[in-house]
């Protein structure tokens, strides 16, 4: 429904070039929820601006829908106003000047053939499916920060186009209106079986709501696939501490298999390792505090035991987080706040194999 | 592909109409400083030469000439910023009582034409007829003193009082903003109040400041109607008189080609601060400080000062807006000029409102400048939307170049404005324009550019970039986005220029003056200056006092227009 093929967009700016996409391809199939994800400035605006066409790339080609709306190799330039999209802006963009029933009219009075009766049930259609119904005739700037969210989102709706833009549209609602709204959300578009690409830097938002993720760092796409993927199988260190807490092991490979094995400062540690590995390489063994239990047994064939001793306690509510010294370095672990441990004693910490997994340094 | 060759054509289109109206006027000015023919009719390019340029900077009297100029300048641009610093000082950072007034009224004294306040004050001070003098001399007979306004001193005041609106209005904004921790900062640090304001407040401000002092002597230094009717009569010539003296009072044949030397200082002096200006504007806006809008700085307690400084604070507004109109009410009922006693009271008369009504100048004069501030207003307006859209809104490649050209205009007086116009409509003859009111409007139109742009870049910017791109995601192309967003968003900014350039245009003599050629373009602030120049002074306060009043009722209502604005841009932003 989306295709992007080698992006590339640099900004010239008074103090020289920014290039802020190098070369992203990606492609959105029909229903699905796309969303990029990553930290500030790595390029995630950008890429969606230039799907929208308020970007204009140097390099690339898009398609949205049948449409190809930018190539710069055919010199092929579709202006925003004349693709099928709908967008919704980080700022809202409400405008202050028309109310709540104009707001959403403006894209349906932009097309040709609609009759104001016609346009009056498609406005009135449009506000009901966000729950605004009965605002009509508020003027825009009198609604709450979520309405205006939501109106913004009818604007963007009511064209009924076949692709939906999002940029970060929750981050200026308070926590707990983001949280039922991520759902609301999903749930809105998924009836619709509208095609959405989604642009945020909060982890738990990309995890909870998409179909696909794409992580992005300076400008490119360093990882795609389902959150779960993206959680369980992170491709390096950047995923890995940008998505969850990790920790992080150096060591090279001293024995190759499934399970293999990774040499560390704190000792031999069983892993799975990166396609293609070869003894001596070095890695980074990559373990989320969750997969790590306090355990006085003996290890099991496909277990690593490590001793440490107790560094710190931090009680968070919900979990005790303890850091571990073992050996140089400090593992973090997740343990039940009723747990009784204290500090400066030492434990045995079990890290099953199939969750510590190796990633290239 | 086709929409953005149609755009960009547009955007040339624009800058070209405003680097020919800035420019060609400027070039007639600069060839014309070097013509040696006498009239700007018979100039041709084979009769040049530096004559011009050595009559007029060899001639002792210049010495004299650029003495005056900066006298008068720096005291009255220094009068201007104290005043102006005392007064948004003791709104915005004391704890002084009725400050409403003087939000309410500083901006109102705006309404008072310069030159109707210069014609009051003569009435007050001049030494023969004053009323003030008159008065001293009853009481203390012959031997009285006399305050003679006819002299730098009393231009240096006058002027130095109506700079305080504009640096006020500058300035309240800059006190407002800034961030009281920043002086609370200082004082835990140690400092003591006189030492944070010393240290803190006034280096914080210093920029902004500077930019304000630079503003203001730019303006006092283009200021014809104060220097024009307190100095002529004594022979005290500033720049801008000077070279209206040349063109218009000189009894045997003009020399155009002197006053355009002449003038050509001011270009340069233009230029220079056009440069400076605006580089200051970016480090200010640098230094500004503004943060959260909940921030209140706190509030010097002025002790037992409170009364006296609201009442100091008050005579300002007394000097500046209810003192020349008193004068002039007073004078518009006699039937000749006489100081205020018992008798002049029992001799009052409609009389002179009664001539104006019937004097026949007065209603062409009346239909002239209504046409000319209604098209200047409204051009100006168009233009200077156009113009900010290409340089805040648009990747077109000269937008910094065409709002610096757009700026220009404002450093070049109006009176040097006229000349360059003098030329350019005496040799584009193919353009009936000489003798018209269009050659007034086209000129104010230009001198008010820089105004207009000013306030319409600052409005677009306030305007968010996704408004505008919304709309183009919801299917609206380029102009239509402007119809339908940009223009009802801009409306209020729109009816503020547009009164603005009304209230400006109706009493500036300064290039009409110039460009007067008969009934067929006299406009209102000339027949008034003629009149005041053949002694008709009961006439004149008539006419003024009646200016006075409309002015100030549609200051009143550029007022109540901008309180909607901000309310808009609150609820907007
Ligand atoms: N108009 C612009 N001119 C110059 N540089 C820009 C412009 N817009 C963005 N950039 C730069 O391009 C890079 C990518 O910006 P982009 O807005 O796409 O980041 P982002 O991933 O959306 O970040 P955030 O999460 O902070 O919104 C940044 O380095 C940014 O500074
Ligand atoms: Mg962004």
């Amino acid at each position: 429904m989306i295709r992007i093929e080698d992006l590339h967009v640099r900004y010239q700016t008074e103090r020289g070039e920014v290039y802020a996409v190098r070369g992203i391809d990606l492609d959105v199939k029909q229903g699905q929820f796309f969303t990029l994800l990553g930290p500030s400035g790595c390029g995630k605006t950008t890429t969606l601006r230039s799907v929208a066409g308020l970007e204009r790339p140097y390099q690339g080609e898009i398609v949205v829908g049948d449409q190809l709306v930018l190539s710069c190799r055919r010199n092929v330039v579709v202006p925003p106003y004349k693709r099928d999209i709908g967008m919704v802006f980080q700022s809202y963009a409400i405008w202050p000047h028309l109310n709540v029933f104009e707001n959403v009219a403006f894209p349906l009075r932009e097309m040709k053939k609609s009759s104001s009766g016609d346009i009056r049930s498609r406005v009135r259609k449009a506000l009901a499916l966000v729950q605004l119904d009965g605002l009509e005739d508020r003027p825009a700037p009198f609604l709450s920060g979520g309405q205006q969210q939501r109106l913004a989102l009818a604007r963007a709706l009511v064209k009924e186009p076949r692709v939906l833009l999002l940029d970060e549209p929750l981050s200026n609602l308070d926590a707990k209106l983001r949280e039922e709204t991520r759902f609301e959300l999903r749930e809105l578009v998924k009836r619709l079986g509208i095609t959405t690409l989604y642009v945020t830097h909060d982890q738990l938002e990309a995890l909870t709501m998409s179909d696909v993720i794409a992580v992005m760092d300076g400008g490119q796409i360093v990882q795609r696939g389902t959150p779960h993927d993206i959680y369980a199988a992170p491709k390096n260190r950047f995923v890995a501490s940008f998505i969850g807490l990790s920790n992080f092991l150096e060591g090279r490979v001293k024995a190759l298999g499934a399970p293999g094995e990774v040499e560390t400062s704190s000792g031999v540690i069983k892993c799975l390792l990166p396609d293609g590995a070869a003894a001596g390489d070095e890695v980074i063994v990559v373990i989320r505090p969750e997969d790590v239990t306090l355990n006085d047994g003996a290890a099991g064939a496909n277990e690593n035991m490590l001793e440490g001793k107790i560094e710190a306690i931090v009680f968070m509510g919900d979990a005790l987080e303890c850091q571990v010294a073992v050996g140089a370095k400090a593992i973090r672990l997740k343990l039940h706040p009723s747990s009784a441990v204290a500090k400066g004693s030492t434990v045995r910490l079990k890290l099953p194999a199939a969750s510590c997994r190796a990633v290239r340094a | 592909m086709n929409e953005s060759l149609r755009i960009s054509l547009w955007q040339h289109g624009i800058f070209l109409l405003v680097l020919f109206l800035v420019l060609a006027p400027l070039s007639f000015l600069i060839l014309g400083s070097f013509s040696t023919a006498r009239l700007p009719g018979d100039f041709s390019l084979h009769t040049m030469g530096l004559v011009n340029y050595i009559s007029v900077y060899a001639d002792a009297s210049t010495l004299d000439l650029f003495a005056n100029t900066i006298i008068y300048v720096g005291g009255s641009a220094a009068l201007g910023i104290v005043l102006a610093v005392a007064l948004a000082w003791l709104v915005e950072r004391t704890n002084m009582p009725g400050k409403i007034f003087l939000y309410a009224g500083v901006p109102t004294t705006l309404a008072m034409p310069g030159m109707l306040q210069a014609m009051a004050w003569v009435l007050l001070f001049s030494p023969r007829i004053g009323f003030v003098n008159t008065w001293m001399k009853d009481i203390f007979g012959p031997g009285a003193p006399v305050i003679d306004v006819y002299t730098l001193e009393g231009m240096i005041c006058l002027e130095g009082v109506r700079l305080v609106p504009t640096a006020f209005l500058m300035l309240v904004p800059l006190m407002r903003s800034m961030d009281p921790s920043l002086e609370e900062a200082a004082a835990v640090s140690g400092a003591r109040p006189a030492s944070t304001l010393r240290k803190v407040t006034l280096k914080l401000l210093a920029p902004a400041l500077v930019a304000v002092m630079i503003y203001q002597a730019m303006t006092a230094l283009e200021v014809f109607e104060i220097p024009g009717i307190l100095g002529l009569p004594a022979g005290i010539y500033v720049f801008s008189t000077k070279i209206y003296a040349i063109v218009r009072t000189a009894t045997f044949m003009p020399v155009y080609g002197q006053a355009n030397a002449l003038a050509m200082v001011y270009v340069l002096i233009a230029v220079a601060t056009t440069v400076l200006y605006t580089r200051l504007i970016s480090r200010a806006e640098r230094y500004t400080i503004v943060t959260g809008k909940g921030y209140r700085p706190r509030q010097f307690d002025l002790g037992r000062w409170r009364i006296p400084a609201f009442i100091a604070a008050l005579f300002f507004l007394f000097i500046s807006i209810v003192l020349p109109f008193v004068v002039f009410l007073y004078a518009s009922f006699l039937p000749y000029l006489q100081a205020p006693s018992a008798a002049a009271f029992k001799v009052m008369t409609l009389k002179n409102y009664r001539l104006l009504a019937e004097y026949g100048e007065v209603g062409s004069a009346l239909r002239n400048t209504f046409m000319m501030v209604v098209t200047t207003a409204t051009a100006t307006v168009a233009l200077s939307f156009v113009v900010s859209l290409v340089v805040v809104r648009s990747k077109f490649w000269a937008r910094k170049l065409l709002d610096q050209l757009a700026f220009v205009p404002h450093a070049i007086p109006g009176i040097v404005m006229g000349i360059a116009f003098f030329w350019l409509f005496l040799k584009l003859d193919f353009l009936p324009l000489y003798g018209t009111i269009w050659a007034i409007s086209i000129g104010f139109t230009i001198s008010f550019l820089s105004y207009g742009t000013r306030s319409m870049n600052a409005a677009l910017l306030q305007i968010h970039k996704e408004l505008e791109e919304a709309a183009y995601v919801s299917g609206a192309p380029p102009w239509r986005t402007m119809w339908r967003v940009f223009v009802p968003l801009m409306m209020p900014t729109f009816v503020g220029v547009w009164i603005w350039v009304v209230l400006h245009a109706v009493r500036i003599a300064g290039m009409p003056l110039i460009l007067a050629e008969g009934p067929g373009n006299q406009v209102l602030a000339i027949l008034i200056w003629n009149m005041w120049d053949e002694g008709y002074v009961p006439a004149v306060a008539a006419i003024g006092t009646l200016l006075m009043i409309s002015l100030l009722l549609l200051t009143v209502l550029v007022r109540i227009i901008g309180f909607r604005r901000h309310a808009m841009q609150m609820v907007g932003g």
